[in-house]
């Protein structure tokens, strides 16, 4: 069965930080905080087409994941850095909406619905 | 031409007075008391004068001479006084005064003459003027005036002239000499073939119009007397209307009484160097952008295989699948090391990579080589054994990451082609150490047991993509770029080069000699010496966080306490860790070391760094960033910062940075 985002972080911080399991809950609940923030910042930057703010967000976003061990999902961030370094709106806007749905799956094993999701 | 007429004696009459052959006396008819005075009177006025006189009458006898005049042509009284015209020293090839005296006698010249003449050792200006009484021509008064101060000054004026003047013909330079008023009044060849603008059509113009300089520039005679040479760059308009970028000096001329009288400008054309310039940096910046987005383009996917291929391993695989994963992990890794190589290849081939000297103990950095490569040799069977020279200094000032590299490259090379036997890596002191020494040679050499490189690879070896073996069955893979690297490191080390010996079925010497010298007293910070176990000694360090991003920040505090240093203080924003990292140091309580992210809103991490560098604080500075593109690397360095590394954040990078700042071991301390 294939692991979850956040199974994949946990173990992250577990297995390449060697961070007790207690502090790694702990460090993902501080994730979660800063992801839905960022992602929120993100969604709304990207549909008011402020190109500067997504480009600054994106790549918050993009240490955060990398950080969290998930680097497919850094992958998506940079994407949305790149689009937005560019100058391109639309391919931000598009991205930043992938990237909020790529994320949306590390904050399913939490029961809160996400912020940004809808 | 006046025709010569052989010069004829004249005779004292009973008076003793110098009558002509006519009979005709040379005085006018006054009182004797009256001429007798006024003789004396002419007599004393002639010797007196500074110029030399002659009589001379129509027959061309020298009735009279003065002293000067005897001075001046180095003869006496007698060998001239009576006798013709040519005992005066006036008949050249340019000039005959007897010629003109018979111009004169005979009626056809009035008019004094004036030559110049060479007379005796001196340079003279001569002048004949006839004199005439009652209309009739009695004689020429022959003046001569000493101008040999005056004609060598001209020649030594022509002289400097001529000299500058073929200094301006070939200098590879334009030159444009203008007056005070900025009218142009000497150019060179080469400003007409720059500007097109030949003398006829450049002197007597004002500079300006001339060449329509943007952004025009001051007269250079305007410039201050004394003030230095003014250097710019500005484009000017040539004669057929191209516009051409220049690179000039300019300044002043002045006269001799240090006042500006002119101005001089040199210039070259820079239009094809500019261009050239330009599209290299343009190429350098799409092969900049391209390694860039090679790097992060690889490297994340690459990093996700290895980090999913390491989370798969921990799962109940079976030996089977096992085996797989390891061979997916170790096919990554070998991965990550062509691209580094690529990378390193490419920072070193267009100048980028920096060597950065250090303390550095040779045996801590031979140990540290040991025990790196032990698990590969000892996986092949081999004995590696390492040897230090006694009689080099405990410390040496080098590149560590550098000499590390390359002494790791050609160990792998020596254990990757040997198949029985030993690799070993000697350090040799070439000379005896003395204080009168300030630096030593240091040979390095790496041999091997191995299979050797034929003879006719040997030239080859150090050349990019190069590599031993049929290039259709290589066991040992690679990217052939090691020991082109590894060459290319030693020179920027110091060395001559990187140098080989083999024989083919009896091994390899590869060796290259550093010339080494020991670091400044005090500043022997045994940095290499660590080979405690890793994480061991980090609770004395006191540390900053600089991160914006509250999960990042708390993330790195919770390494840092993993790894046994006390809970790091945080700063939320650039400013903020400026405030900080500023009041610890004038509490003389200065962190260890501070974690700063590069990108944070407001002040980011590389304004951060310039400031405390510009505070002269030390502290070392780690920057953080999301990135791995070569100019970040760069751009770090050159706001100060003293170690870098991207997320994410490793324990084992983390760890090895922070060993660089420990303080020293006690002695014996290992």
């Amino acid at each position: 069965m294939r692991e979850s985002p956040r199974e994949t972080a946990l173990n992250f911080l577990v297995g390449e930080h060697q961070l007790p399991r207690d502090m790694a809950e702990q460090t993902l609940a501080l994730a979660d905080t800063v992801l839905r923030d960022g992602l929120s910042r993100l969604k709304a930057a990207a549909e008011a087409g402020d190109l500067a703010t997504c480009l600054e967000t994106a790549h918050g976003l993009k240490g955060n994941l990398l950080n969290l061990g998930l680097p497919e999902l850094a992958q998506v961030a940079h994407a949305v850095v790149a689009a937005a370094r560019s100058g391109e709106a639309a391919a931000s806007r598009r991205l930043a909406a992938e990237l909020v749905r790529s994320v949306v799956p590390f904050f399913a094993a939490t029961g809160e619905e996400s912020p940004v999701v809808g | 031409m006046p025709s010569r007429r052989r010069p004829v004696r004249a005779r004292p009459d009973a008076r003793n007075r110098f009558v002509s052959q006519t009979g005709r006396s040379l005085a006018p008819v006054v009182p004797a008391v009256d001429q007798c005075s006024r003789y004396a009177r002419l007599t004393s006025i002639m010797a007196a004068l500074d110029q030399g006189i002659a009589f001379v009458n129509p027959d061309g006898l020298v009735l009279e001479v003065n002293d000067r005049y005897l001075d001046l042509c180095r003869q006496s009284r007698a060998n001239i006084l009576g006798h013709g015209l040519a005992s005066l020293g006036l008949e050249t090839e340019d000039y005959q005064a007897s010629a003109f005296l018979d111009l004169f006698r005979r009626g056809v010249a009035h008019a004094a003459v004036t030559f110049n003449q060479r007379l005796g050792e001196r340079d003279v200006t001569v002048k004949l003027q006839p004199v005439r009484e009652a209309d009739a021509f009695t004689g020429i008064i022959v003046s001569v005036i000493d101008v040999t101060a005056l004609v060598e000054a001209r020649v030594s004026v022509e002289r400097e002239k001529h000299y500058l003047e073929q200094v301006i013909t070939i200098a590879g330079a334009a030159i444009c000499i203008v007056n005070r008023e900025d009218v142009v009044v000497t150019i060179n060849d080469e400003f007409t073939a720059i500007t097109g603008y030949d003398r006829e059509t450049a002197l007597g113009r004002p500079r300006q119009s001339l060449l329509r300089e943007t952004p025009p520039s001051p007269c250079p005679a305007a410039a201050a007397p004394g003030s230095a040479v003014q250097k710019r760059q500005s484009q000017i308009l040539t004669r057929d209307r191209r516009r051409l970028t220049i690179l000039k000096n300019a300044a002043s001329i002045l006269d001799a009484q240090g006042e500006p009288s002119g101005g001089i400008e040199s210039f070259v054309d820079v239009t094809d160097l500019i261009r050239a310039r330009l599209e290299a940096e343009q190429t350098s910046r799409l092969k900049s952008a391209f390694l860039a987005n090679m790097s992060h383009e690889i490297r994340t996917p690459l990093n996700a295989i290895m980090g999913l291929a390491q989370l798969l391993n921990r799962t109940g695989l079976t030996e089977d699948q096992r085996e797989c994963v390891s061979t997916m992990q170790a096919a990554g890794e070998d991965l990550l090391v062509i691209l580094n190589d690529v990378l390193d290849f490419s920072r070193i081939e267009s100048g980028r990579m920096e060597v950065r000297p250090a303390s550095v103990s040779l045996a801590s950095l031979l140990e540290t080589l040991r025990r790196i490569m032990m698990p590969a040799a000892m996986e092949k069977g081999l004995s590696l054994e390492t040897d230090l020279d006694p009689l080099l200094p405990r410390h040496v000032q080098v590149d560590p990451v550098r000499l590390k590299q390359v002494l790791l490259n050609l160990l792998q090379n020596a254990i990757k082609f040997t198949e029985k036997g030993q690799v070993s890596l000697s350090v040799r002191c070439l000379a005896t150490p003395d204080l009168s020494r300030t630096s030593l040679p240091v040979r390095f050499l790496v041999r091997d047991t191995g299979a050797g490189i034929p003879a006719a690879m040997l030239d080859r070896i150090f050349e990019p993509f190069v590599q031993v073996g049929d290039p259709l069955n290589r066991p040992q893979g690679g990217t052939g770029l090691g020991l082109s690297i590894a060459n290319r490191l030693v020179r920027l080390l110091g060395a001559p080069a990187l140098e080989v010996t083999s024989q083919e079925g009896h091994g390899s010497v590869f060796s290259f000699t550093l010339r080494l010298h020991e670091p400044e007293a005090g500043r022997c910070i045994p940095e290499d010496d660590d080979v405690r176990p890793l994480g061991l000694g980090f609770d004395g360090l006191r540390a900053l966080v600089a991160e914006d991003n509250a999960f990042n920040r708390f993330l790195l505090g919770k390494i840092l306490e993993k790894i046994g240093l006390p809970a790091p203080d945080n700063a939320p924003d650039g400013a903020r860790a400026l405030e900080m990292i500023l009041a610890q140091e004038e509490a003389g309580t200065p962190y260890d070391v501070v974690f700063m992210d590069v990108r944070m809103p407001g002040l980011d991490g590389l304004e951060v760094c310039r400031r405390v560098r510009e505070a002269h604080i030390a502290t070392p500075i780690v920057a953080l960033t999301a990135q791995a593109a070569p100019d970040d690397a760069a751009r770090c360095r050159e706001a100060g910062m003293t170690a870098y590394f991207s997320k994410p954040y490793r324990i084992s990078d983390l760890e090895n940075v922070l060993r660089g700042f420990l303080p020293p071991l006690p002695s014996g301390g290992n």
